[in-house]
Parts: structure tokens; C-alpha cells; sequence
């Protein structure tokens, strides 16, 4: 009999347990984009269980969102996402009132071109774009990649084929060939597009790969020279190097013509279960000290003035995690319909084709 | 007996209403869509359109005419079934002579080889083409050796990674138990006496190996086939982390269409052609086996 009592005092209590444990808040967001310490400390204030989803590319985030995948309360958006995703009448407009810290945000990641005013989306934090490479063969093959014409131009390409990859992004991969070749990186404008293609085609076939997953381990590892790279998969592989003590040198580079910046951002969609539980994230994402560790951690760039202030000088001088020339770093803004769907049948072809002849 | 039926059709329905559930349905739905008109985000537009009293159905060939004009699909298609076709004969010739060693074995060995056979299926497939990946790679002591043998007789260096090498080398690594294990429940059945008959009558090894083993084997060889072929060909997973752009598979360019570019019509039109020229060459290799008597020792 007392067994029996045992056993069901065990159970009543896993079942209270079970009970006031079962709301979970769902986080749709880019791997390697959350800290431990924003976890726990979100956990305590909300005494909700944080269920975290990931996506590798924002594209594959909006096709699963635009197939109706329900059940997230916060969705991490780059900033042309955010666009598709409010024209898509997918996501709700932001209560302000609920919102603790906008202020903290420096002024000028406020009401974005892709966001004005704030209607629908929170800035996160952000990560330059930009060519990462292997230090001594740089030294050696004697090249310095501070342009696009790196990665475009056979003269260097020749020294480079086999050893260079380039992200598995067509709004990146055609946003540095317009770069390059001094057009608006946004641009719709069909002819200007049509000159990046022709850039891309005669020079993929120098590329290895289009890898936005498993680039920055190739560069750890020797067989990658120079790849188009996002700052936090460098900040980690550079992080990798020191703590393993591997005989090699990773750095990364701003090029002159400019860099894209992909600005993400927190949104909520519209059939989000938990909308408390999503702003209580949303605050604890604004909170410098919360921000602070995100920056340090993941080698994310962050917008929250506050944060910023405690940051090491030596993180914040680095130029490919904090670029300070505003007129040489752009963000992206949605397509519209038709370029859209030239851009898409592009780049299929411009993946799929195999370009070793 | 009217009972024991009864009791059968119960029994069934639950797999029965399972497959048709989640297999016909899907592909359904899929056929459906590869004639639809891709909406401006994703997915589709309505099928139906009601608007002033008029119904509008939303359909097209585009989808199907794009595939056809397109010469990099056909391109990939061709390598896609290329690479399975080179993965199923490489998984044969490697797995079964290893079938063969399994059965030949004593309980106590056999037990083991089979549990070895096993044994990669402890592990996320994934995590094995990682490793893969880190063998491959222009650092490891594999690529090291080969390139400085290479050297010595004065040919440039490869890279194994990121080829279409690397692609076909994980494709038969993957796809090898597939094959071992029905060769080998096929072969456990074989009778002994068959062969020693063979040898009776005056049959060397070979001979006997050629003429009862393998004519007896054919089932388990087809199923194995059709095991390692037909998952081969969707594979995308594979091409996509040891392939470079030359190696990529038809499922990549599904993949995409559904995940990046999201022209779920095109992707679905893609998959569905895919699907009729994987049935049609399976279907041609099914009536040459017919033809060429396998399956005439299989029924019997």
C-alpha cells in the first residue's frame, strides 16, 4: 500500500510538473544565432520552456512559412524576409507598449527601409558579408582581397580554381557582383541583373562549391583559400583555430566596392499561440546584457547602443564584425514579383550547371 | 473461414489506409501541383478561381514545358541516374562476394559479419558523411599518400573531396547493407546439395558458381538492385556536402525548387518526371531479367 502511495505522489507530482510546464514559446531562427545565458535567463522570466527551430537560409525559413508552418511565436527575419513576410500578411504588427528597450537600438537601425517605422519587426543583430581566406597563401599567391574582383576576375581565379567557395545565396552571390560592378546591389532593374549573371557564369567555374553550411570548415581545415563568408561562421572558425591550436591563419576582409549586411530581425507572426510569451523574448533580446553576450559569443554584430558601450575595443575595431562606413554597407531590400522570378530561374541554372568544361 | 477473413481485412486496413494515406495522397497532391501556376512567394496560385460569377481554374503546362527546354535538367537527370546505375553494380560486385563469405562462414563468424553489416546503421547517416568528409579532405593522411605517389610518377594532385569520386565513394558506402542483406537472405536458402550435384556431374568451381549461384540468386540480386538504385537517385544530401557543382543529382535541383527558388509547380514536375524515368528503367531492367530467365529460377 505504501508503494502504491509512492508511486502516485511520484506520478502527481511529475503530472504538476508536466502542467505547469507545458508552455513552451517557439523560436524559429538561423543556426547558431541564440546564446545559453539568453536561453536561461529568458527561461526564468517567462517559466516557459524555449523551443528553438532552425533554418540555414531565409529563403528556406519563407517557403516554409508561405507553406503555412504554424506553431512559432518569434521569427527570426533578415530584413528582405521581413518584407515578404508582411506582404505575405504573415506576421503582426508590433504592440509598442509591450516592447521594453527600442530605445536601446542605435538610432540608425531604426525604422529600416524594409521596415519603416518598426511595424512589424525588432532588430536582432546583423552580419556583414564578406571574403574570408587563408592568411599565407594570400601571402603566397600574393593577393590581397580587399576587392570582389577576387572571386570574379580570372587573373586571380586562375591562381585560385578549386580553392574557392561562395554562398549557397543568390541575393549574396548576385548582390557582390553588382557590387563589383558598381550597381545597386537591390537593383530590379533586368539589364543590370543580366550583367551580374554573365560575371557569375564566367566565374563559377573557378568555384568549388555554392556552400553556405560547411565553407568555414574548409578553411579551417586548409583545402579552401578564399571563400564569400558570413562574420559569425568566421568569428567561430577563427575561435576554433585558437582553442585547437591548428597550424593555420583565417582573417577576414571588407572589399572596397562595399559589402551587404544581412540585418535580422525578431517578428511575430500572425498565428503565433504564445504573443505574451513573444514579446517577453522580444525584451530579453533588447536587454544590453543579453545582447552583450550575443556579441561576444556567436561574434554576431549587434545594433543595441548600450551593448555596444561595453564591448571590447578590440571586437569593436574589427572591421568585417563592426563596419563603420555607412555609405559602403547596404542592406537588402525585397524584390519585387517579376525580378524575383527571373533572379530564382537564374540561379537555378546558375547552381545546377556544372561549369568544368 | 468467412471469420478469418474478416479478421485478415481488419488486420490490413490499418497498413492499407497507412499507405494510401501517406503515400498515394502525397503523390497526388504532387501531380496536382506540378500543373499549377506558381504564386508569386510560394506554393501556388488557387486552383479555382470564383470571381463574378465565373469560374477560372488555374492550371498550366509551363512547368513541364520549362523541363523540356531546358537542357541542364536533362543534363542532371542523366548524371543522377549515372551515378545510381555506377553505385548499384559497385555495390553488387563489392557486396556480394561478401554475402557470399557471410554464408560460407561458421553460426558464430556469420553472426558477427552480419552484426557488422549492421553495425553504421547505429549512427546518423549524416554524422558518416562528416566523417567521410574528414578522410576526403586535401589534409588527411588518404589524400596525402595519394597525391605524393601521384607526384612521384608525375601527375598532378586530386581532390578527392568535393568530386564526383567523393559523391559515388559515399553513395556505395551508404547504400552497401542494402545490398548485402537481401543477397544474403537469399543465399542462406540456397540447398547445398544443388551444388554438390554440379560438382557431381562434373562442374568446376566456377562453373557451378556461374550456373547455380548466381541464376538462384537473382531475386535477392534484383531486390538489392532495386534497394540501392532507386534511393540513390534522390539522394541529395550526399552531392550536396561531398559534391561540387559537377556532381550535383536531380534531387538538389528538387530540393532547390522547393526550398530556395520555391517554384513548388517546377519542383514538383521535376520530381514527377523523375519518377517516370526511374519506373521506366526499372521496368526495362525488370523485363530483361524476365527475358533472360532469373526470374524463372526466382518462381521456381
Amino acid at each position: 500500500m505504501t508503494h502504491m502511495k509512492k508511486i502516485t505522489t511520484i506520478i502527481l507530482i511529475f503530472f504538476c510538473g508536466y502542467i505547469s510546464a507545458t508552455q513552451n514559446m517557439n523560436l524559429f531562427i538561423a543556426v547558431n544565432y541564440t546564446t545559453d545565458q539568453m536561453i536561461m535567463e529568458y527561461q526564468k522570466i517567462c517559466n516557459c520552456t524555449l523551443n528553438q527551430t532552425f533554418f540555414n537560409d531565409p529563403n528556406e525559413m519563407i517557403a516554409k512559412i508561405a507553406a503555412g508552418s504554424s506553431g512559432y511565436d518569434v521569427i527570426e527575419a533578415t530584413s528582405y524576409a521581413v518584407e515578404d513576410l508582411a506582404h505575405m500578411n504573415k506576421l503582426q504588427k508590433l504592440d509598442k507598449s509591450k516592447i521594453k528597450g527600442l530605445d536601446n537600438i542605435s538610432p540608425r537601425f531604426l525604422s529600416p527601409a524594409y521596415d519603416r517605422g518598426n511595424e512589424y519587426s525588432i532588430p536582432y543583430a546583423y552580419t556583414p558579408v564578406f571574403l574570408a581566406f587563408n592568411v599565407n597563401k594570400m601571402k603566397e599567391l600574393n593577393i590581397v582581397p580587399n576587392t570582389w574582383a577576387v572571386i570574379f576576375e580570372p587573373k586571380y581565379l586562375q591562381k585560385l580554381k578549386g580553392h574557392v567557395t561562395v554562398l549557397a545565396s543568390s541575393r549574396n552571390v548576385f548582390a557582390a557582383a553588382l557590387l563589383y560592378l558598381h550597381k545597386n546591389p537591390n537593383t530590379n532593374n533586368i539589364e543590370d541583373l543580366n550583367k551580374a549573371r554573365t560575371l557569375i557564369d564566367n566565374a563559377a567555374k573557378y568555384w568549388i562549391k555554392f556552400d553556405s553550411d560547411s565553407y568555414s570548415r574548409g578553411l579551417v581545415r586548409g583545402d579552401i583559400w578564399v571563400s564569400m563568408s558570413y562574420s559569425i561562421d568566421i568569428f567561430k572558425a577563427i575561435q576554433d583555430v585558437k582553442l585547437n591550436n591548428l597550424p593555420i591563419q583565417i582573417d577576414g576582409m571588407l572589399q572596397k566596392e562595399g559589402n551587404m549586411y544581412e540585418m535580422d530581425n525578431l517578428v511575430i507572426p500572425k498565428d503565433a499561440v504564445h504573443t505574451k510569451l513573444a514579446y517577453d523574448f522580444i525584451n530579453v533580446a533588447l536587454n544590453p546584457k543579453i545582447a552583450y553576450n550575443l556579441a561576444i559569443t556567436t561574434g554576431s554584430s549587434i545594433p543595441n547602443r548600450y551593448a555596444l558601450q561595453m564591448l571590447d575595443k578590440s571586437l569593436l575595431s574589427n572591421k568585417w564584425i563592426y563596419p563603420n562606413d555607412a555609405k559602403k554597407n547596404f542592406t537588402f531590400t525585397a524584390y519585387d514579383a517579376k525580378t524575383r522570378f527571373l533572379v530564382n530561374e537564374m540561379w537555378t541554372e546558375i547552381q545546377m550547371q556544372c561549369h568544368d568544361n | 473461414m468467412q471469420q478469418q477473413s474478416l479478421e485478415k481485412k481488419i488486420l490490413s486496413s490499418v497498413p492499407t489506409i497507412y499507405l494510401l494515406g501517406l503515400f498515394l495522397l502525397p503523390i497526388i497532391i504532387m501531380i496536382i501541383m506540378s500543373f499549377r501556376i506558381p504564386d508569386e512567394y510560394a506554393g501556388a496560385l488557387p486552383l479555382i478561381n470564383v470571381s463574378n460569377k465565373s469560374i477560372h481554374i488555374n492550371t498550366s503546362l509551363d512547368s513541364f514545358k520549362f523541363i523540356l527546354n531546358s537542357p541542364f535538367i536533362w543534363t542532371l537527370c542523366l548524371r543522377s541516374l549515372k551515378y545510381s546505375i555506377i553505385t548499384t553494380v559497385l555495390c553488387l560486385i563489392l557486396g556480394y562476394p561478401l554475402a557470399l563469405l557471410i554464408v560460407r562462414s561458421s553460426k558464430k563468424i556469420r553472426d558477427l559479419l552480419l552484426l557488422l553489416v549492421i553495425v553504421p546503421f547505429w549512427s546518423c547517416f549524416l554524422i558518416r558523411i562528416y566523417a567521410w568528409m574528414i578522410i576526403l579532405s586535401p589534409q588527411s593522411v588518404i589524400s596525402y599518400y595519394i597525391n605524393h605517389i601521384l607526384k612521384i610518377f608525375g601527375f598532378m594532385p586530386v581532390n578527392l573531396l568535393y568530386s564526383s569520386f567523393a559523391v559515388i565513394l559515399c553513395l556505395v558506402y551508404i547504400n552497401l547493407p542494402f545490398m548485402i542483406l537481401p543477397v544474403y537472405a537469399n543465399l542462406e536458402k540456397h540447398d547445398n546439395a544443388m551444388i554438390e550435384a554440379s560438382r557431381d556431374l562434373g562442374a568446376n568451381a566456377i562453373q557451378s558458381f556461374l550456373q547455380i549461384t548466381i541464376p538462384l540468386s537473382m531475386p535477392g540480386i534484383l531486390a538489392g538492385s532495386a534497394l540501392v538504385f532507386i534511393p540513390s537517385i534522390g539522394m541529395f544530401v550526399v552531392s550536396e556536402l561531398v559534391g561540387n557543382n559537377c556532381a550535383l543529382m536531380i534531387g538538389n535541383l528538387i530540393k532547390q525548387q522547393f526550398l530556395q527558388t520555391m517554384n513548388w509547380p517546377l519542383g514538383s514536375a521535376i520530381a514527377i518526371t523523375m519518377t517516370l524515368v526511374v519506373l521506366s528503367v526499372s521496368g526495362f531492367v525488370a523485363l530483361l531479367a524476365k527475358k533472360y530467365g532469373g526470374l524463372k529460377y526466382a518462381n521456381a
